[in-house]
């Protein structure tokens, strides 16, 4: 912190550091007010790196977030125990993805093949969600979206541009956590 | 995904994509408009525009991977684009709510929490932005010149002056 | 003519098929061959197998083929791909040595591609001679992928191998620094880093 010696002073930005939480909701405000912008926005040329599913998308991540607030611990990742002796981990993914008629999970341990590893709707509404069985070290994935929009990880702690001009997410599994 | 990736992201269609740096921002940025405002719903109000308006103008954000930073100055114009609207009387209406928001006591009382907010009031309006920029959120006199197009020395001398005033009106206080 | 030279003739000529065709059995991973055009799966193949000749790790590369044949991308970008990942690979291999494991060297490769230097990944190694980098590597890698400059990145990572900090305090530094990130951090993901990072060192 930017000290001050007076203690009147540090006291003060104690009190102000501790502030309220801000509505959670703003994000979702937000969102869809940037989406019911004026028509000229949507028309100006811009690269799309989606397919013409884009609002499918934008449907998707408002849903994200939506769900963002109680999702937050909720999140794909390695297991917090350490295996000493390289053994596989189940690890479970999910995706928010209300309005999607399929999702699939590809990486490097089904070969990336589109149809290997297909997630299931889970009990709660709009999610997606499939157990898999991976071998320590680190796994590249992503999700496909009916057939052929890519999304990675929304909470995935760590995102990487892949080589081909996107994106993949990728997590370790039996590592430093 | 760091803010230069999210950035890139949505400036290439993924439009969803920006709420992860509205989640990333949200509580800090609020934060700062809360104190600047004194209170919640014009705090919420300047912090949703600016948001809004950082998205539109996202393609003007030179510096990516500073995104933060021209976000924040974007906020800080809403701040005192409000507060010059709003009469300056609301600053000094108490706000207990707010107060105990965090459900429990801190060891500084209510009292001592109102009393803060009042004399922050009472601030000029840069003497409080520099002081809460610099020593509530910790951002460096270099970066603030960029955010609020101030000099350093400027805000150096704001900031001082701002801990003096504090300092005056709160022993006053007590 | 006597029987003889036909007979040498046909056993080499059945050597060479043999050889060729062995030789051909081993060539093409037949996912490759899948999922490429022939053109490709070739040109891909002949960089899996001299990555394989030089000792490296050859499943990233395969993996890396087929990521970019799902997603699209045309026979030469996936080449350069793989050819780049190669060259990674080799890099990080000839900076932490010639002993290394599979993890260490993928790891270091991946951290090349984020940025990191060839010089960096050799101090690391120096500082920890003899054992497992897998931990520290992953480590560096996971701080640049959440944002922290490779110099910093480094930088903190030298300073905690070279006190010797037990495998524990690098997964603490990844939670501490998420938990900065999440709470809206003072300052930049680095600069978080390098706080929390002399306080691990600090303590016990």
């Amino acid at each position: 912190m930017a000290t001050d010696p007076d203690p009147m002073i540090r006291r003060v930005v104690g009190t102000l550091r501790d502030a309220p939480e801000v509505d959670p909701d703003l994000t979702g405000r937000v969102m869809t007010q940037i989406r019911t912008a004026p028509r000229s926005w949507w028309l100006a040329p811009r690269t799309l790196w989606l397919t013409p599913l884009h609002l499918l998308g934008v449907a998707v991540g408002v849903a994200v977030l939506v769900t963002a607030a109680w999702f937050a611990g909720a999140r794909t990742g390695a297991g917090t125990d350490l295996p000493s002796d390289g053994a596989r981990q189940v690890v479970q993914f999910h995706l928010v993805a209300p309005d999607a008629n399929s999702v699939v999970l590809v990486g490097d341990f089904n070969d990336w093949e589109l149809g290997a590893t297909p997630l299931r709707r889970s009990g709660r509404p709009g999610v997606w969600t499939v157990d898999v069985s991976l071998a320590p070290g680190l796994v590249k994935y992503a999700f496909v979206i009916d057939g052929n929009r890519w999304v990675t990880d929304p909470y995935a702690a760590a995102t990487i541009s892949d080589e081909f001009g996107g994106s993949a997410s990728y997590l370790r599994v039996g590592g430093p956590s | 995904m760091t803010d230069a990736d999210a950035v890139t992201r949505v400036l290439a269609g993924e439009v969803d994509v920006y709420a992860v740096l509205v989640e990333r921002y949200r509580q800090r940025f609020g934060r700062y408009a809360l104190h600047m405002l004194g209170n919640r719903e014009d705090a919420e109000e300047a912090l949703q525009d600016a948001f809004v308006r950082g998205f539109r103008a996202l393609a003007q954000c030179r510096d990516r991977a500073r995104f933060g930073s021209w976000l924040l100055a974007i906020l800080a114009n809403r701040c005192r684009t409000l507060a010059r609207r709003r009469a300056r009387s609301r600053h000094e209406e108490l706000h207990p709510e707010d107060a105990v928001a965090r459900g429990g006591d801190f060891g500084d009382g209510l009292a001592w929490r109102e009393e803060i907010r009042h004399a922050l009031g009472r601030l000029e309006p840069r003497q409080r932005e520099a002081f809460l920029l610099h020593y509530v959120d910790d951002w460096s006199y270099e970066e603030m010149a960029q955010v609020t197009g101030a000099s350093v020395s400027a805000l150096k001398m704001r900031a001082k002056r701002a801990c003096d005033r504090l300092r005056l009106l709160l022993e006053e206080a007590f | 003519m006597s029987p003889r030279p036909a007979l040498v003739r046909g056993g080499v000529l059945a050597a060479m098929a043999l050889f060729v065709g062995v030789g051909h059995a081993q060539a093409q991973d037949p996912r490759l061959l899948g999922r490429l055009d022939s053109a490709s799966a070739r040109a891909v193949q002949l960089q899996v197998d001299s990555a394989r000749l030089e000792g490296l790790p050859t499943e990233p590369l395969i993996d890396l083929a087929l990521e970019g044949a799902s997603k699209g991308a045309t026979g030469p970008r996936i080449l350069a791909a793989v050819t780049r990942t190669r060259t990674q690979l080799a890099q990080a291999r000839a900076a932490l040595g010639a002993f290394s494991t599979a993890e260490e060297i993928v790891s270091g490769a991946y951290a090349l591609r984020l940025g990191a230097t060839t010089d960096g990944l050799q101090k690391i190694r120096e500082q920890r001679p003899g054992r497992n980098l897998g931990i520290p590597l992953a480590t560096l890698l996971d701080l640049m992928a959440r944002g922290v400059t490779p110099d910093t990145a480094q930088a903190v990572l030298l300073e905690l191998t070279g006190a010797d900090a037990d495998d524990a305090k690098y997964g603490r530094l990844l939670r501490e620094l998420d938990r900065a990130l999440q709470e809206g951090t003072r300052g930049t993901p680095s600069g978080a880093t390098v706080k929390i990072g002399r306080t691990l060192i600090g303590e016990p």
